[in-house]
């Protein structure tokens, strides 16, 4: 593979991260050790490394994992995952408590039957729907017929006498 | 991890004692401050505490456990303001020598400092590389990109560091075998 100063700048940073294909880094190899500029970036970037990689790490402080503990003891501990969860049921569900799941399922269920029972025990009477509810038959009601005379001493009468 | 998962915090303590030195060292490198470092390292902890019903083993934990801190520490940087500190490092320095103590202790400022104004990101990235030797496809996993752009990250933030840095590189020089350890 051919290899030039262009080339080997755009894999320079892979390189030294030996994250190159075994040929280009054989072909940079190769390269590298006939022009020095090359080898020079090579060697800066080895240098850079070694001072950064000098820098000391700082101990863990005292009491870390004790601190930890103590948050940890007063989070909720984790609950296994159910087969409710597993049937992908939203994760607010999952977060509830046990009690509140329970009495929102039972309230749930309760509501079900109850409308259960309700529906069935109307369709085994057929009662149709309450009077009361259909509109009532206003001529027959109200012996109304708009297009007879007045009644006597209706409002209507009285208006038009006046205004003959 | 699974035996957490299932409420035992006596495990859970095993884990925390057998990768704080991990969590603590990804946040303080990346950080600079130590109690931001040990309030985010912490909440490292607790956020796998609380993941651990759901976790599946199938990666390799330390690299779960970085990819967690690294957002948490990305996510704290957004909030914080760079720290520059002039304290001394906090473990006693081996070398013998006063004025090689100095330099030292100078030098520890400088890349502490060269560090912190890098960009989160490349800063993340260098962390991951040089402290945890994370190849690009664990840092891509723990940074949530490409391995292509952890690439990039890096390349920038070693022109980045280059001019700072470039003073104890000289020093470096002396010592190092040039171009033979990358002939490895």
């Amino acid at each position: 593979m051919r290899m030039d100063c262009t080339r080997f700048a755009e894999h320079i940073n892979a390189y030294v991260d030996h994250a190159v294909p075994p040929e280009i880094r054989a072909a940079m190899q190769s390269h590298a050790t006939s022009c020095p500029a090359c080898r020079g970036e090579i060697e800066a970037l080895v240098q850079l490394e070694s001072v950064l990689r000098s820098a000391p790490e700082a101990p863990v402080p005292q009491g870390f994992a004790a601190h930890v503990m103590a948050r940890a003891a007063t989070q909720k501990a984790p609950r296994k995952l159910s087969i409710l969860a597993w049937a992908g049921l939203p994760e607010w569900w999952q977060e509830l408590p046990g009690p509140a799941r329970a009495a929102a399922a039972a309230i749930l269920v309760v509501g079900l039957a109850l409308g259960g029972v309700m529906g069935w025990d109307a369709n085994r009477n057929g009662r149709s729907p309450s009077p009361a509810a259909a509109p009532p038959d206003a001529l027959a009601a109200y012996n109304l017929d708009y297009l007879a005379e007045a009644p006597a001493g209706a409002l209507a009468q009285v208006v038009l006498a006046l205004n003959q | 991890m699974l035996a957490t998962a299932r409420g035992d915090l006596n495990a859970f303590e095993q884990l925390v004692l057998r990768h704080q030195q991990t969590v603590w060292a990804v946040a303080h490198r990346f950080l600079g401050d130590s109690s931001e470092a040990e309030d985010v390292a912490q909440d490292a902890f607790l956020k796998i505490l609380k993941a651990a019903p759901r976790y599946r083993p199938s990666a390799a934990f330390r690299t779960f456990l970085i990819r967690v801190v690294s957002r948490l520490c990305m996510d704290r940087a957004r909030k914080m303001r760079p720290v520059y500190t002039d304290a001394p490092p906090e473990r006693p320095d081996p070398e013998p020598s006063a004025p090689q103590t100095v330099i030292r202790t100078e030098r520890d400022i400088a890349i502490r400092r060269a560090l912190e104004a890098l960009p989160p990101a490349q800063r993340m990235a260098v962390v991951l590389r040089y402290y945890e030797d994370l190849d690009y496809r664990a840092i891509a996993g723990a940074m949530d990109t490409t391995e292509k752009a952890v690439e990039r990250l890096l390349a920038r933030a070693r022109a980045a560091l280059k001019g700072p840095l470039g003073q104890f590189r000289a020093d470096q020089a002396t010592s190092s075998g040039g171009f033979g350890p990358l002939a490895r």
